[in-house]
């Protein structure tokens, strides 16, 4: 009988264990998947009244707008998604590819990989609000190092009148080109340690067969790093929706540089008004894009499958 | 060699901590003869305990906090019962909305700039003031608040609510927009303040005629293309000469869309400003007026080099010697205020005098929030700033005004002549200009109150086309997303 209450006891404690351990990952499922995108199903039908002070429902009319201002001349949206996927491309098949090179650079201690290693890892170790301000000040024609440069080499018509960040010529080049710069940090620390984990008697027994370093790369590495490269892809289709913050801190959004993600800030700004909107143009771009990353997902699958070793 | 890393490691380590232990610094407390208390962030009189709390957040930017704490000092003064907190907030604008949504963590009064408070009321969350401005701060014999208060910032401070009008909000400063100057070199080169668009022009090519003579050209103009706002000071101001200040806000009634409409007032009046504007700003004027990259400045960057020297004016108001007064007072750099010029076609008063109003931009705001722990307390201080006294010391402190009748002509010996220089402007106009927009698409059509200047330069576009692409906007979007 007391054998029987204790394994009772033990049971039940196993239980007890099972429910506590699992009620947070449960109610935080709960909480941010029903009622938080419930909660934005159900605004995207709404829109604020000033008159009631409250959201009252007005049917499909955001969504409407949503199709409308796509196509709509005066409206920032249609540059914004195609900034956005610029983004994505020079992420995924720009700064990804570098990356890997880098990250085989350095783990192959080809010379002067440790000075790589220095100059691509330091925009990584500092905050990005000091590091945009950073890149702004460079490029400021009063203060900024670069414009004093091109003075002394008497190269002045090359600084745009307007300012380098401000110039539609210039702008986005250099935008894109402050991502490179603090893109590749971050990537490479994970593909580093990717790579690191290859075992030695794989790449001994390359060496061994004369696979020369390109076949080694081709055949062994890339395979074998697959899934860490497969998910910075899948990461980097996240910048579609997301990615916001270097515009915000450099450029504004002026110039022709807003995005997505900045365009959906600037409608919540001022206050509840467009709150509606913003959540019709979430749930839209949700259907579109959920679809895209599982298809992306099963490619990347059949390209990089995951090998035991 | 492990020995040498150990020691870098060990020394870095080591500059990092200092680093970290040099930000803690305890808060600082200072007391008055009065024996009034500045505890950190609380003031108070003798002891904090047993005190009654008002806690006031306040956006922390231009006119700085040094005026809000002088008149809490005043306050614990002559009220002993009251300790007061105040939290100074650059951010208030976006932590702001959301306290006052949910009710959390609110504090009893708000010191905010510009935001669309009227969306507020319909939610219930801001206190009705008629009580305080009705309130005689002076003493029985004085004006109530509301006859303190100028006129034209009256009607931006009611609402209508279920057929009942109150008073919600306070306006906390007056804007004085203008161009300031390096009066320094404006007497060095001989050059008069102007008074119309015609000599103004002179003074620009004096400027860049003398600066060249003296080996470095130097700009007439710096902006600060990515803050919006400031241009739109000059071309507010340039459109109500034109159009007069009823055609504008007949603009701002947005009663229909023929008010966007460049070939008709108000909106022609409009377009004339910004073909004024360009002139020097636009594309043909812009390398040969303004300092180079000047669309990629903060304000803070353009006015450190108005005050450097790299250039000789800048569109702004009267905050700009408070704000950046550090680097004013480290370089000893001398400025004024001058008032817009008058264009060749302004409009007249019935005396025949061209109108001359201030554009006040977008007023800011002071309010309560209806769950408020203290408002009582919070009407007593608010009350109490009204006070000719405390009203003089917001002017002592920051330099700027306040939209109240008071005595400012006494303390002109105490200012700078920046801040006289404002006061000239301020006495000048007939009256100011907030931006106030009516109507039932206030809020919608809303994107027309700024920005609209900087998006010209930086596009490249002429006014004209720019105005016609606004008309056709407006058409396309009065009736979808603008409707009501």
């Amino acid at each position: 009988m007391k054998t029987a209450k204790r394994k009772l006891t033990i049971r039940n404690k196993g239980i007890a264990f099972c429910v506590i351990a699992l009620a947070f990952p449960v109610a935080h499922f709960l909480f941010m998947f029903f009622l938080q995108n419930g909660g934005t199903f159900i605004l995207s039908f709404q829109e604020f009244s000033v008159d009631s002070g409250k959201f009252e429902f007005i049917g499909w009319k955001n969504f409407t707008t949503i199709f409308r201002i796509l196509g709509n001349e005066y409206s920032e949206f249609p540059l914004a998604l195609r900034n956005s996927l610029i983004f994505f491309l020079l992420n995924n098949f720009f700064i990804l590819p570098i990356s890997i090179c880098c990250a085989i650079i350095c783990y192959k201690r080809i010379p002067f990989s440790n000075v790589f290693r220095v100059i691509l890892f330091l925009p990584t170790v500092i905050s990005p609000v000091v590091l945009a301000m950073v890149y702004r000040f460079a490029w400021d024609s009063t203060v900024g190092f670069i414009p004093q440069i091109l003075e002394q080499l008497n190269l002045q018509e090359l600084i745009p009148v307007l300012g380098f960040l401000a110039d539609k010529k210039t702008a986005m080049p250099l935008l894109l080109f402050y991502c490179v710069w603090i893109g590749l940090g971050g990537s490479i620390i994970l593909l580093t340690g990717a790579i690191s984990k290859i075992p030695d008697h794989l790449l001994e027994l390359d060496r061994l067969y004369g696979l020369s370093f390109f076949k080694e790369v081709w055949y062994v590495i890339l395979p074998l790093i697959g899934p860490t490269v497969s998910i910075l892809f899948l990461q980097g289709l996240g910048v579609i929706l997301g990615f916001y913050m270097p515009v915000l801190l450099i450029t504004g959004g002026a110039a022709d540089t807003t995005t997505y993600a900045f365009f959906t800030i600037q409608l919540t700004n001022g206050g509840q008004s467009n709150y509606g909107f913003a959540a019709a143009l979430s749930l839209v771009s949700t259907l579109i894009m959920s679809p895209v990353i599982l298809v992306c997902r099963y490619f990347i699958d059949k390209f990089f499958p995951a090998y035991e070793y | 060699m492990k020995t040498l890393k150990r020691v870098i490691i060990s020394a870095l380590v080591f500059v990092f901590a200092t680093g970290v232990f040099a930000g803690c610094k305890g808060t600082e407390r200072t007391v008055d003869e009065r024996n009034v208390w500045v505890d950190g962030n609380k003031v108070y009189k003798d002891t904090y305990e047993g005190k009654e709390i008002i806690k006031i957040d306040f956006f922390d930017t231009g006119y700085g906090k040094d005026w809000l704490y002088e008149t809490a000092k005043d306050f614990v003064y002559e009220n002993e019962e009251y300790a007061l907190v105040l939290n100074a907030d650059s951010s208030l604008v976006s932590t702001m909305p959301t306290k006052l949504e949910t009710g959390k963590n609110l504090s009893d009064l708000y010191f905010t700039p510009h935001f669309d408070w009227e969306k507020y009321i319909s939610q219930d969350s801001i206190l009705p003031l008629d009580d305080v401005y009705e309130a005689k701060p002076d003493g029985e014999d004085g004006k109530t608040i509301e006859e303190k208060m100028e006129p034209s910032y009256i009607e931006t401070n009611r609402f209508e609510q279920n057929g009942e009008e109150h008073y919600y909000v306070l306006p906390w400063t007056k804007l004085i927009t203008g161009i300031a100057y390096n009066s320094e070199l404006f007497e060095r080169y001989d050059i008069e303040v102007p008074k119309t668009m015609e000599e103004f022009d002179e003074v620009c090519e004096t400027i860049i005629e003398k600066s060249t003579a003296e080996g470095k050209r130097i700009a007439p103009f710096v902006a600060s293309g990515r803050t919006l706002g400031y241009f739109d000071f000059m071309c507010m101001n340039l459109w109500i000469q034109r159009s007069g200040l009823d055609a504008v806000k007949e603009f701002f009634a947005f009663g229909d869309v023929e008010v966007f409409n460049p070939a008709k007032e108000p909106y022609k009046g409009y377009v004339s400003a910004w073909k004024d504007f360009a002139k020097y700003f636009g594309p043909d004027g812009f390398s040969k007026y303004c300092l180079s990259g000047s669309m990629s400045k903060e304000v803070y960057d353009a006015q450190r080099d108005l005050i450097n020297g790299e250039a000789v004016m800048m569109i702004n108001a009267d905050w700009l010697e408070r704000e950046m007064i550090n680097l004013v007072d480290e370089t000893g750099f001398k400025m004024k205020l001058m008032q817009f010029p008058v264009v060749s076609d302004a409009k007249k008063d019935e005396n025949g005098n061209y109108i001359s109003v201030n554009y006040g931009a977008d007023a800011n705001f002071i309010f309560i929030p209806k769950k408020a722990s203290n408002p009582e307390g919070a009407k007593e201080f608010l009350i109490f700033m009204h006070k000719e006294n405390s009203l003089q010391t917001f002017t002592k402190v920051t330099g700027s005004f306040r939209p109240f009748e008071y005595d400012v002509e006494s303390l002109r010996s105490e200012l700078s002549a920046f801040s006289n220089s404002v006061l000239d402007i301020s006495l000048a106009c007939s009256e100011t200009y907030v931006d106030y927009p009516t109507g039932p698409r206030r809020f919608k059509a809303s994107k027309f109150i700024t920005g609209q200047p900087n998006q010209m330069i930086i596009n490249g576009t002429d006014p004209e086309d720019f105005a016609a692409q606004e008309y056709a906007e407006a058409k396309v979007r009065w009736n979808s997303d603008w409707a009501v």
